[in-house]
């Protein structure tokens, strides 16, 4: 058992009401732990990536295991059982997400000018010239240095200002949602998301090598 | 980083994107950008913006004047693009750092699933 045990979402996607006897049990060629060896660590570096926190990505694939145990009679088979798991997993860290913003205050919300002023001089013009990166965009993604250092760098950035810019990115998560979610403001949004690129793409310049020469 | 590398760096930090003594080499010349309405740190902001929400009409307009006149933030915006699309690939993509759960962590999950399915059967 995790050390942490949470309670369930009210609402998981899979949920919908037991329409069956209670004599009803699950295929033993279906079996769950399957799904832990099949599943497991992807689930966990899924939401490893989202989260950052070993403790707590442990704790939401089990939510979403057990989520997926009550409620596999209601899975329909349109998808993959990796997709499904993944949608369960999906929903988990959104509700994690929500109730973990209500306590985290301490985070910048504001423009804050100690970020911008490392950028830009008092004129409001960059302080250098920024350095070409050798690769074009779309070719960065296959590059595994270039992954590797940019999860590394999104590790380092604020949590508040890494959620906002997951939710939005990878999530593609619509924008009041991501406000409601984090309980922040449309501007508050702009300001986290515009932060947080500055402060990767300033990381990524100090720790990929793929800089033209 | 090769040390020629390093040195350019060295050399290119010396110098704004707006230095009046070398207007062409680094970048257009602080008339430029004074006159382009926007400043770099102002057009960051829409740079930003721009990938999740549509600019207003003078927000447009003051993007696109200072975007023609300024290489560093053409630049710029090529590199939050780039950073926009990595964080996008992972709606479907693997991590490339390698972490896995630890076998503690697989047997507690394991007996954990066993549980509720036998609690289920009951």
């Amino acid at each position: 058992m995790a050390k942490n045990a949470r309670q369930l979402a009210e609402q998981d996607q899979v949920s919908q009401g037991s329409s069956g006897s209670s004599t009803d049990v699950l295929n033993i060629s279906e079996d769950p732990s399957s799904w832990l060896e099949e599943h497991g660590n992807y689930l966990y570096r899924y939401a490893y990536m989202r989260v950052n926190s070993q403790e707590t990505a442990e704790d939401l694939v089990q939510e979403a295991l057990l989520a997926a145990v009550r409620g596999y009679k209601n899975f329909e088979r349109r998808s993959s059982v990796r997709t499904w798991l993944v949608g369960i997993l999906k929903n988990k860290i959104i509700d994690y997400l929500r109730r973990s913003s209500r306590k985290e205050k301490n985070e910048i919300l504001e423009e804050d000018n100690e970020t911008l002023d490392r950028h830009f001089n008092r004129f409001g013009v960059w302080n250098r010239v920024l350095p070409n990166w050798a690769s074009e965009p779309n070719e960065l993604l296959e590059r595994k240095e270039f992954m590797r250092a940019f999860e590394g760098c999104l590790r380092k950035v604020p949590e508040k200002t890494r959620q906002a810019f997951m939710l939005k990115t990878f999530e593609n998560v619509e924008t009041e949602e991501v406000c409601n979610i984090l309980g922040i403001t449309s501007s508050n949004l702009w300001v986290l998301l515009h932060r947080c690129r500055l402060v990767l793409r300033e990381c990524l310049e100090k720790n990929w090598a793929g800089l033209e020469q | 980083m090769t040390e020629q590398g390093q040195k350019q760096r060295q050399t290119s930090s010396k110098d704004s994107c707006c230095s009046e003594k070398a207007p062409d080499k680094n970048g257009p010349g602080l008339l430029h950008c004074c006159l382009s309405t926007l400043s770099c740190r102002e057009y960051s902001k829409l740079a930003s913006k721009k990938l999740d929400a549509p600019l207003s009409p003078w927000e447009q307009f003051t993007y696109v004047v200072h975007r023609a006149l300024c290489m560093v933030c053409r630049r710029y915006e090529r590199q939050i693009q780039a950073i926009n699309g990595a964080a996008k690939s992972y709606a479907t993509r693997e991590l490339e750092t390698h972490v896995e759960l630890s076998p503690a962590a697989k047997e507690r999950l394991k007996e954990a699933i066993l549980r509720e399915a036998s609690s289920k059967e009951a």
